[in-house]
């Protein structure tokens, strides 16, 4: 992209069939660049990276409108006639439309998840502007918007600071809320606002479901410590003490033990989340590894670990748990949910 | 802006492969430990590669080196008894800069490797690769290297294990050290030194004194004076040597523990590549959950959790303290 966004929210688009609207659950940004005069609106997941849009529409100034979809036009709360909040697109040039949903944390007391707080109704209001050529201090805005706080109160989470993040090009530092935040989960909006009040219950209570708490922690990793007293977290802190970090929790004195009082089925089950040429290197009887790249077929690879006991695999195990490669990959996984990738690593992980 | 290249260890292993896979044969690296002009020897190096902490104080300099001359006219190759003119290229991108300077011994080593001395079977992909590039200037090699796919993508294949391709990941483990790369090499009998920051091959004493046979002797005291440009203290490095696969000697003198030896570092290679390359997600979310619902059952759960995050804000604070100096990679030499 040749310049930076002006404005950059989250927000899911939708897809329409046969006069149906339905939102589609990637997390995604929607977010406004300039470029020689023009302007350009675009979507994109947040997986994708920023260069690469799935959707970038050319506006000409003054042709297209951004106003939130409302039930009941004129009345005093905004909000939707859906379980979300909407925006649409329209244009003055065409009957086509565009929905987008707002993604960030709802910021109703009661949990109204359609209807639009301040910040939200600001937020539509600056990409309008932009959209009709105006010229609008984004940087003045959002620090109005930050500041307007989270209109009813907020479900415990730093709502604000979360909605709007702009994209940091260079990448070299991150401020503020690094990422996603915690409802980066997509997904139905209904269950957006549900992750706030469950995501920093980690040390509270009781824990059941081995998925739920890697979730919850995951979720974690990417908000920041919930269970201090701090919540306010000033753009200028750099990088956000984490929680902790992969390395710090899944250390040897951790994993080793572990692997030991491993069932075989689960050992065998760990070993297929390895690369096969580990156990084709415990082979006895190796021929001359002199390929540096063997690609083994699935079926000698399995041949390979079936091959082994429950101990060798044991030893294979630990071994791995104990490589430099290993923990770099648990630092740049952190790092990573950090910065937002919870969604994909949730499915990576099958945890849902 | 990496452009696409992911930073690689400087690990004789990584380069070993990365060379294989990229079609040259019988080619290996070596590490050294220590200086000295009769281990180096041993190893009958065909050229050296020396990584070292880049200091961003110095600068290049323009119309001399610190240390030798700059030798323009060696990418000429002006009369047909100075051989072959020199292949070297401009470096444009900071993380390809290790396969950068492999690039440049190989390249200039193209031969037939059982007829000439000192010669290598560099591969079709390689060959190609030179051919391409000869007549374009430095610069412009640069280029082309930055933009081959082929080159590229086999770099990449040996980077660190990252599971998400994402410019804004860092890793939170890391210090921002930017290392570099060059080469030592003999080329028409002529010591040169192959810095893709520089604008031309640095010529390391007189033309055509320094036949390969005599390269190990000739390249320690330069190695030794680009050392001690650094303060003692300071400076990390690493040095690589490029030789012939060992296990070819070893077999031709009948040398079966040297053999032994050698097979067994390369299954160590193999094994940390099969690790480096792999994408661990899967792997840590299993064993995230085994470890959890061990802790779980054990009721340590909450005590788990608790000493991670005591040990990370205790790096944290640590770190905060010392300024976040230190750190980062490369290993350090014994230079006595």
């Amino acid at each position: 992209m040749s310049s930076t966004p002006l404005i950059t929210f989250k927000a899911g688009k939708c897809v329409s069939a046969n006069r149906k609207v339905r939102p589609d659950p990637t997390p995604g940004y929607l977010y406004i660049y300039s470029e020689d005069d023009l302007l350009h609106l675009c979507w994109r997941p947040r997986s994708a990276p920023s260069t690469d849009p799935e959707l970038d529409l050319l506006m000409i100034p003054g042709d297209g409108t951004f106003h939130p979809l409302v039930k009941n036009p004129g009345a005093e709360a905004v909000e939707s006639p859906t379980n979300g909040r909407i925006f649409v697109l329209k244009f003055s040039s065409s009957s086509q439309k565009y929905y987008f949903w707002m993604q960030s944390a709802p910021q109703h007391k009661e949990g109204n998840h359609a209807w639009f707080s301040q910040r939200d109704q600001r937020i539509g209001q600056v990409v309008d502007a932009l959209l009709q050529g105006e010229d609008v201090d984004v940087e003045e805005e959002e620090r109005a918007i930050r500041e307007a706080g989270g209109g009813e109160g907020n479900g415990g989470a730093d709502g604000d600071a979360d909605a709007m993040e702009v994209d940091q090009e260079n990448g070299l530092t991150r401020q503020g809320s690094g990422g996603a935040g915690q409802d980066a989960t997509g997904g139905d909006p209904r269950e957006e606002g549900h992750s706030s009040r469950e995501g920093g219950a980690d040390g509270g209570r009781a824990p059941q479901d081995t998925n739920d708490l890697v979730q919850n922690f995951l979720r974690s990793i990417q908000s920041g410590p919930q269970s201090s007293s701090t919540t306010t977290r000033s753009p200028q802190q750099p990088a956000d003490k984490p929680y902790t970090t992969l390395p710090d929790l899944l250390t040897p004195a951790t994993t080793i033990p572990f692997i030991d009082s491993a069932t075989p089925s689960q050992v065998d089950n760990l070993c297929a989340y390895l690369p096969p040429d580990l156990f084709l290197l415990h082979q006895a009887s190796t021929t001359t590894p002199s390929s540096s790249d063997p690609n083994p077929t699935p079926a000698a690879a399995q041949a390979a670990i079936d091959a082994l006991s429950s101990d060798q695999k044991k030893d294979i195990l630990k071994k791995a748990l104990r490589s430099p490669q290993f923990t770099q990959s648990l630092g740049s996984l952190t790092v990573a949910l950090r910065d937002g990738g919870l969604p994909m690593i949730g499915e990576a992980l099958g945890l849902k | 802006m990496s452009g696409g290249w992911n930073t690689i260890e400087s690990d004789a292993g990584v380069f070993t492969f990365l060379i294989e896979s990229l079609g040259v044969q019988n080619v290996q690296f070596e590490e050294l430990i220590s200086l000295d002009p009769e281990s180096l020897q041993e190893l009958n190096p065909i050229g050296v590669i020396f990584l070292f902490k880049y200091p961003t104080g110095e600068k290049a300099a323009k119309d001399k080196p610190l240390d030798g001359e700059f030798d323009y006219a060696a990418l000429e190759g002006a009369e047909e008894e100075d051989g072959e003119p020199v292949w070297f290229a401009a470096q444009t991108i900071q993380n390809a800069c290790g396969t950068q300077a492999l690039l440049s011994v190989l390249l200039n080593k193209d031969g037939e490797a059982e007829e000439e001395s000192g010669k290598i079977t560099i591969g079709p992909n390689l060959k190609e690769f030179k051919d391409f590039t000869s007549a374009f200037p430095a610069d412009l090699r640069g280029e082309a290297l930055s933009n081959s796919d082929l080159i590229r993508d086999v770099h990449n294949s040996f980077a660190r294990s990252s599971p998400f391709v994402s410019d804004e990941t860092r890793l939170a483990t890391e210090e921002d050290d930017v290392y570099h790369f060059i080469a030592y090499t003999s080329i028409n009998d002529t010591l040169y030194e192959l810095d893709g920051l520089q604008p031309a091959p640095i010529r390391h004493g007189d033309p055509g004194a320094c036949p390969s046979e005599i390269f190990a002797d000739a390249v320690v005291p330069v190695l030794k004076r680009r050392i001690q440009r650094y303060p003692q203290t300071e400076i990390r490095f690493n040095l690589l040597a490029m030789c012939e696969d060992l296990r070819i000697k070893a077999r031709e003198i009948g040398d079966t523990a040297l053999l032994a030896r050698e097979e067994e570092k390369r299954r160590g290679w193999r094994w940390e590549n099969a690790l480096r390359r792999h994408n661990f997600v899967g792997f840590v979310g299993e064993v995230m959950k085994g470890v959890t619902g061990l802790k779980v059952r054990e009721g340590t759960h909450e005590v788990w959790i608790e000493e991670a995050k005591a040990a990370t804000r205790k790096r944290v604070d640590e770190r905060r303290a010392k300024g976040g100096g230190g750190g980062g990679g490369g290993d350090e030499m014994d230079v006595s």
